[in-house]
């Protein structure tokens, strides 16, 4: 089972404790949402998912096991397997390297693919997130928020990976350009069978894209359950809380 | 009261100058009424010159290199604003006009303390006392539901919440009494929950002391809960303009209709919908109809003739309506 997971895991910062022994799981095929507030230590919990970070207790485990013990080709397997596309693409964007260039960095780095066989990949890449060929020869400056965010799309896919980790990846975007990035995460759901774990404020986003969301408040997962059962009959009064703070369009006539 | 609307905006037209000679149109030919008591929401994707407008109103954007096209006109109770002098403008805004913009970090000054900031704001329109200045800061922070004012006033801004800034800043903006708010994104910034209380006092203000409220928002479902007209801005101009009820129900102007659909809901399952493309430059309006690149709607007269805005509506499907009902509208993307 190539599942990511977090067994109980906790993350202190000083005094803070950020995430408090939580337990969640990502499998292929499936999009897993985590919602909450600033500071519920949602985005901690991601960059501990990916390795980003190490936990203070607890333990990231992929396939079953631990990722703080990978060694070699194992932890080679684990780093192409989860991916993290964030927020704000552009902040992880070289701005001196034209796209195909970061890409082709990330292929490099992985040896996947070198000379032509990576350029006929970038193509292929910038192709499966809606760019044309030619994005690969320019500079991420060039590109609108969501042109940015398929290019971290793409770079992320590069490595082929089973999980990505999306951290508030619409929130920054127009909702016309948001709709298609939402249409193209999905695509890559049920085309490359990729697991999602979708990080974000908006609830009504959420309630689109999820098959299971969990619910952080204060660092702990306070519900966790079917995206259906979890907006029609919530059952911890935060996410009560938050589910009614939603303002909602009125109906369409 | 006195009736009739408190801002008269015609024709409004702020052009800036871009490189290679060209001129940037951000807005271009923008007329609405706001009357006390109201909120009008103007929406529409980046770009479109929402935010342009709201702050071309009191002259917060430079000129130059900005300029105010001849044939402009502001007026705010009857009185021109659009080539009125520096120093009147200065005493519109705060004393007649407000604002609250969303990232209230960074519109209080982080090295002066909370209280200090919103005396000022009374002392720059008003002579009164330092102690009266004081007094009535405690009040003003008080009424935007601060739960400790004289804590609050003592506080630095990096010491309070997000939604305990905005709170302050509201409390400037309302300082020195002005009929008219302007809030440009307010709660973009904040929590679902802080939002709701942000948005729950800016209404309770704005019954107490019949504000008239134009409220800049991307967000279709925050502007359906608060606004009672809605301007729908595209190309630096507006392309509909009705009750909210209408346009944020049954939109008549293509755009909104892909606005509309793009946004997920709570409540159902449809298909989001896809405007294609994206919004031009400024420098770059295209001819005829400026959405018909987009519209999935656009015939030959789109292209070519620009139509005008009437009976709240800039489309020509409002004198042809039978044209919707030859394309299926805007794609559908499967999520």
């Amino acid at each position: 089972m190539t599942a990511l997971a977090a067994v109980g895991v906790t993350k202190r910062y000083g005094d803070l404790t950020a995430v408090d022994e939580v337990s969640i799981e990502i499998r292929p095929e499936e999009t897993v949402a985590l919602v909450g507030e600033s500071g519920s230590g949602k985005s901690t919990l991601g960059r501990l998912l990916v390795g980003l970070e190490p936990p203070d207790g607890g333990a990231v485990t992929y396939a079953g096991a631990p990722i703080r013990g990978l060694k070699g080709p194992a932890r080679r397997t684990f780093r192409r397997a989860v991916q993290i596309i964030f927020q704000d693409p552009y902040a992880s964007l070289n701005p001196r390297l034209t796209v195909g260039s970061a890409i082709r960095e990330v292929l490099a780095v992985h040896e996947i693919a070198a000379g032509n066989a990576a350029a006929a990949k970038v193509s292929a890449l910038l192709d499966r997130v809606g760019l044309d060929e030619g994005a690969a020869r320019r500079y991420p400056h060039e590109f609108s928020g969501g042109q940015r965010q398929r290019i971290g799309i793409a770079r992320a896919l590069a490595v082929e990976p089973r999980i990505l980790v999306a951290d508030e990846p619409v929130s920054a975007l127009d909702v016309s350009v948001q709709a298609r990035i939402l249409g193209l995460l999905s695509e890559l759901r049920r085309d490359m069978g990729l697991g999602i774990l979708f990080i974000s404020h908006d609830l009504a986003v959420v309630r689109r894209m999820a098959d299971r969301v969990a619910v952080m408040r204060a660092g702990r997962v306070v519900e966790v359950g079917p995206s259906k059962q979890v907006y029609a009959n919530p059952g911890d009064p935060y996410t009560r809380a938050l589910l009614a703070a939603v303002p909602t369009l009125p109906k369409a006539t | 009261m006195t009736a009739g609307p408190i801002l008269r905006v015609r024709d409004l037209r702020v052009h800036f100058p871009a490189p290679g000679g060209q001129t940037a149109r951000a807005v271009d030919g923008v007329s609405f009424d706001l009357s006390a008591g109201e909120t009008l929401a103007l929406v529409g994707e980046s770009g479109c010159g929402k935010s342009m407008t709201a702050l071309s109103l009191v002259r917060l954007v430079a000129e130059p290199p900005a300029v105010t096209l001849a044939g402009s006109s502001i007026r705010l109770r009857g009185e021109e604003l659009v080539g009125a002098p520096a120093r009147r403008l200065r005493e519109v805004r705060g004393a007649e006009i407000g604002f609250v913009f969303q990232e209230p970090m960074t519109s209080l000054d982080p090295v002066h303390r909370v209280g200090r900031q919103v005396e000022e704001a009374i002392r720059a329109h008003e002579t009164v006392s330092r102690a009266e200045a004081t007094g009535r800061t405690l009040a003003l922070l008080e009424r935007v539901g601060l739960p400790d004012p004289a804590r609050a006033a003592r506080a630095y801004p990096h010491q309070l919440s997000g939604g305990m800034r905005q709170r302050a800043l509201i409390a400037i903006a309302i300082a020195c009494g002005p009929s008219i708010l302007l809030a440009d994104e307010p709660t973009t910034a904040l929590d679902v929950t802080v939002q709701a209380q942000i948005l729950d006092l800016l209404s309770s203000l704005q019954r107490e002391e019949n504000l008239a409220v134009l409220l800049i928002s991307h967000d279709l479902a925050v502007v359906s809960s608060v606004a009672d007209r809605v301007a729908v801005m595209y190309g630096g101009r507006i392309v509909e303009i009705g009750p909210t009820a209408s346009v944020l129900t049954a939109p008549r102007h293509p755009y909104g209709e892909g606005l509309l659909g793009a946004v997920p809901t709570m409540y159902d399952d449809r298909a989001l919908k896809m405007i294609p493309g994206r919004v031009p430059a400024a420098t770059d309006w295209p001819s005829g109809c400026r959405f018909h690149p987009r519209c999935p709607y656009a015939w030959d007269r789109c292209r070519r003739d620009e139509p005008r805005l009437a009976d709240g509506v800039r489309c020509w499907l409002a004198e042809e309506p039978g044209r919707r009902g030859e394309t299926t509208g805007f794609a559908e993307v499967s999520t």
